[in-house]
């Protein structure tokens, strides 16, 4: 390393805000290059004078007087938006109305109604249609993802009703359950099992309860009673 | 950046002036003290920490949650003295060019209360009156960087957020800086060697 680069990278050296190559690199030059060695003390001594300044108190006057300008800036935001600024919904109808006028001018003549009466129009007109059944379906499964969310949310919930089911069955090792099935109605999760080697079994939970039950799950009876897990 | 500036933040969004002042609660003396040392004078500071403060109060809705507000405050700070230097047109700006100012008096200022101070106040006093003088000679930008390093501690990738440079421009403008207060410093700096000479 040239004592320019070094020189140039002293400052960062000192502060140790330098990579490890060239902090590295710099302090191998410090080790032999007695110019740039004074360059570094000079440096030093420098940044420890700054040091010795001493940080100073904030005036006491500092928070009230601040607190009355503060104040005054609320109360005048307070009265400017209303009349001021239209608000964000505001904005936001007043663009949806222009978006729809483009709509309604283009179809309605101008520039629609020349284009209508062209035979190439005449021929794009169903191709549109065409464009607009095979889109169809996206929007469709656009429009019902939020439904599919939902559904996995019910599915979070009908988590525990497996755990307990696993539960269940630990001490019965030979049963057979020849299916597992879920109602959900409202805030109640009800769930179902056949087996062939007992009676059908019923288990329903609100889905809104939090409190533990204490009780271990009642194989003998048809309706279980469920440790019920805080989410 | 912590979850209380979030929650603060959210809190004031609400018009909750004591909320913006729990919030800046944390930064007021550490933006008092840049403000000191960039202007020199008490009641500049006073008045510029003052009025950044309102701005961020004022502009608090272009502030996005979850970055640093800290640097976002500083950041004003910064900008609103160097707007305030350039529209002050009697306020020269400093280049390197210019000949360094010496102590005799040639800034003329209000000095800050130092109520800390033990007995040797005059002493130390006279110390940080001449380490004010030559940060104050400094050109804005170095002395914008030496003060955010070396008085108030921010890290270089801090600093490059506050004044929106690269590291590679808040490494050069901190080194430059030093090395313009090594020489107005000098008599401070290298008391020995300049003793040695002198003998």
């Amino acid at each position: 390393m040239t004592c320019e680069k070094a020189m140039s990278l002293m400052s960062a050296y000192l502060d140790k805000e330098l990579g490890f190559d060239e902090f590295r690199q710099v302090e191998l030059h410090l080790a032999y290059c007695e110019a740039c060695s004074q360059e570094y003390e000079s440096l030093k001594a420098t940044k420890e004078l700054l040091g010795t300044l001493r940080a100073a108190e904030l005036p006491r006057e500092f928070w009230p007087e601040l607190r009355e300008r503060l104040g005054a800036v609320a109360a005048e935001e307070r009265v400017a938006p209303a009349r001021a600024r239209p608000t964000s919904s505001a904005r936001r109808s007043s663009a949806r109305q222009l978006w729809w006028r483009g709509i309604l001018r283009r179809a309605s003549g101008g520039v629609g109604g020349s284009l209508f009466s062209s035979p190439m129009a005449k021929a794009l007109v169903p191709a549109f249609l065409v464009l607009v059944l095979a889109a169809l379906p996206m929007v469709w499964s656009a429009h019902r993802r939020p439904a599919e969310a939902q559904m996995s949310s019910r599915i979070d919930s009908i988590e525990p009703y497996f755990r307990d089911y696993v539960i269940s069955e630990y001490d019965r090792p030979l049963s057979d359950k020849t299916s597992v099935g879920f109602v959900v109605t409202g805030q109640a999760v009800t769930m179902y099992t056949s087996d062939l080697l007992g009676p059908s079994s019923k288990v329903t939970r609100a889905g809104s309860l939090r409190e533990a039950s204490p009780s271990p799950p009642n194989t003998a009876g048809n309706e279980y009673t469920l440790i019920s897990y805080p989410r | 950046m912590l979850n209380t500036e979030a929650l603060a933040g959210v809190r004031y969004r609400e018009n909750d002036v004591r909320a913006f002042e729990e919030l800046v609660r944390r930064y007021d003396r550490k933006l008092y003290n840049v403000a000191l040392r960039l202007t020199g004078n008490p009641d500049e500071a006073k008045d510029l920490a003052q009025e950044a403060l309102l701005r961020a109060y004022r502009g608090f809705s272009r502030f996005q949650l979850g970055t640093s507000f800290e640097k976002w405050l500083f950041r004003i700070a910064s900008n609103l003295y160097i707007d305030r230097l350039r529209k002050q047109r009697n306020v020269r700006f400093e280049s390197l060019d210019e000949p360094v100012p010496t102590a005799s008096g040639q800034v003329e200022k209000a000095l800050p209360d130092w109520s800390n101070n033990p007995e040797d106040v005059a002493e130390q006093n006279e110390l940080a009156d001449e380490i004010q003088a030559a940060l104050q000679s400094l050109p804005i930008n170095y002395r914008l960087a030496v003060i955010l390093y070396d008085l108030e501690g921010f890290s270089y990738e801090e600093i490059s957020g506050i004044l929106r440079c690269s590291i590679g421009t808040v490494r050069s403008r901190i080194h430059r800086g030093r090395r313009l207060l090594r020489e107005k410093l000098a008599p401070y700096v290298k008391p020995a060697a300049a003793a040695g000479a002198r003998w």
